[in-house]
C-alpha cells in the first residue's frame, strides 16, 4: 500500500519510526541519483551528502510546512547541502545562468522514438556528465516530479530560464544522437 | 503535446537506475545520534540561560544590598541600632520591595546575615564564573 507523504510525515512525527523508513524507500533513488549526478558520480561524496540529507530530514521534518510537497522541501535541503559541499571544496556549484539562453528546439524527425531505452539512457548520461550543474539539476528535479515553477524557485531564476535549460538538454541530446548515428 | 514535451516525457520516463544506496539502518543510527545531540544542545542552552539569569539575579541583589548595607552594617555595631533600623530600612526597604525582594531589617542580626550572604554570593560568582571555569 502506497502512503501519501503527508501521512508518513505525520506518522513519523507522531513517533512511528517505521514511517521514516517508508519515506526513505520511496525517495532514496531520487536523491541518491541527484547527488550522484551533481557530484559527477563521486560515490563517496554522494554517499556522505545522501546520509547528511536524511539526517537533516529526520531532525527537521517538523519544519516541513507543505507536507504534500515533501520532495520540494527535501530538494531545497539537498541543494543547500550540495552548495555547502562545493563551497568547502572551493568549487563552483552553479554555472552561469546566461550560458543557456533561449534555445529553439529543432522539430524535425522523431529520432527518439526509434532509439532503445538503454542507448538513450547512455547518451543522456554522457551528455549530462558534461553539462553544467544547473542542467543536471533541472533534469533530476523534473524527474522527481517538480514543476518548472518550483525548479525556478529552487534555482533562483525565472521559469523561462528553467524551461530553457531543459530545452537545451533535450535539443543538445538530440543533436548528439544525430551526430553519432548519422541521419536517423 | 508538442515535440519538446514528447521528448522530455520520454527522457523523464526512462527507467531509473537502481542505485545501491547507503543502508537505512546505518543512517537511522546516525539520525538517533543527531537527535540526541540536538536534545543535549537544547538542554545545555536551557542550563546556560538559567545560569545567566541566576547570576544576573545575584548581581542585582548584591548591587541592591551594597547600596543599603554599609549604613546598616555600621549601625549594627553601635548602640543606636534600634534608631537606625527604624529610619534607614524604610527607605531601603522600598527599593528592595520594588525589585521583588523582601528583607526584614528589624534586627542587627539580620544585617550581619545579609553581609554574610553578600560575601557568599560574591564567592559563588567568582567560583562559577565561566571564564574562571574555562581556565
Amino acid at each position: 500500500m502506497e502512503y501519501k507523504d503527508s501521512q508518513l510525515i505525520e506518522n513519523y512525527l507522531g513517533g512511528d519510526q517505521h514511517a521514516l523508513e517508508l519515506l526513505f524507500d520511496k525517495y532514496r533513488n531520487v536523491f541518491y541519483s541527484y547527488f550522484n549526478r551533481m557530484m559527477s558520480n563521486n560515490f563517496s561524496d554522494a554517499d556522505d551528502l545522501f546520509q547528511e540529507l536524511w539526517i537533516k530530514i529526520a531532525t527537521s521534518l517538523h519544519q516541513c510546512k507543505d507536507r504534500d510537497n515533501f520532495v520540494y522541501w527535501a530538494f531545497r535541503i539537498a541543494k543547500n547541502l550540495g552548495i555547502d559541499h562545493f563551497r568547502k571544496q572551493k568549487m563552483k556549484f552553479a554555472g552561469n545562468i546566461e550560458d543557456v539562453g533561449n534555445v529553439v528546439l529543432d522539430e524535425s524527425g522523431p529520432v527518439w522514438e526509434s532509439i532503445d531505452n538503454e542507448i538513450l539512457q547512455k547518451h543522456l548520461d554522457d551528455f549530462l556528465s558534461k553539462a553544467n550543474p544547473e542542467l543536471k539539476e533541472v533534469f533530476e528535479m523534473r524527474r522527481a516530479g517538480l514543476s518548472f515553477k518550483e525548479i525556478a524557485e529552487l534555482q533562483n531564476c525565472s521559469i523561462n530560464t528553467a524551461l530553457s535549460r531543459m530545452r537545451y538538454l533535450v535539443n543538445g541530446l538530440k543533436k548528439g544522437l544525430e551526430d553519432y548515428y548519422g541521419s536517423l | 503535446m508538442d515535440h519538446f514535451e514528447k521528448m522530455e516525457k520520454r527522457l523523464l520516463n526512462l527507467p531509473r537506475q537502481e542505485f545501491r544506496t547507503p543502508d537505512f539502518f546505518d543512517i537511522n543510527f546516525k539520525i538517533q545520534v543527531a537527535k540526541l545531540q540536538q536534545k543535549t544542545r537544547r538542554q545545555t542552552m536551557a542550563l546556560a540561560a538559567a545560569f545567566v539569569l541566576s547570576t544576573l539575579a545575584i548581581v542585582v541583589s548584591i548591587q541592591l544590598a551594597v547600596k543599603t548595607a554599609p549604613a546598616a552594617v555600621m549601625s549594627a555595631d553601635t548602640p543606636q541600632t534600634a534608631a537606625v533600623t527604624a529610619v534607614s530600612p524604610a527607605k531601603s526597604g522600598e527599593n528592595l520591595e520594588s525589585s521583588g525582594f523582601e528583607i526584614s531589617w528589624s534586627k542587627s542580626e539580620d544585617i550581619k546575615n545579609l553581609a554574610q550572604a553578600v560575601t557568599s554570593a560574591q564567592w559563588q560568582i567568582d567560583t562559577f564564573n565561566p571564564i574562571t571555569l574555562q581556565e
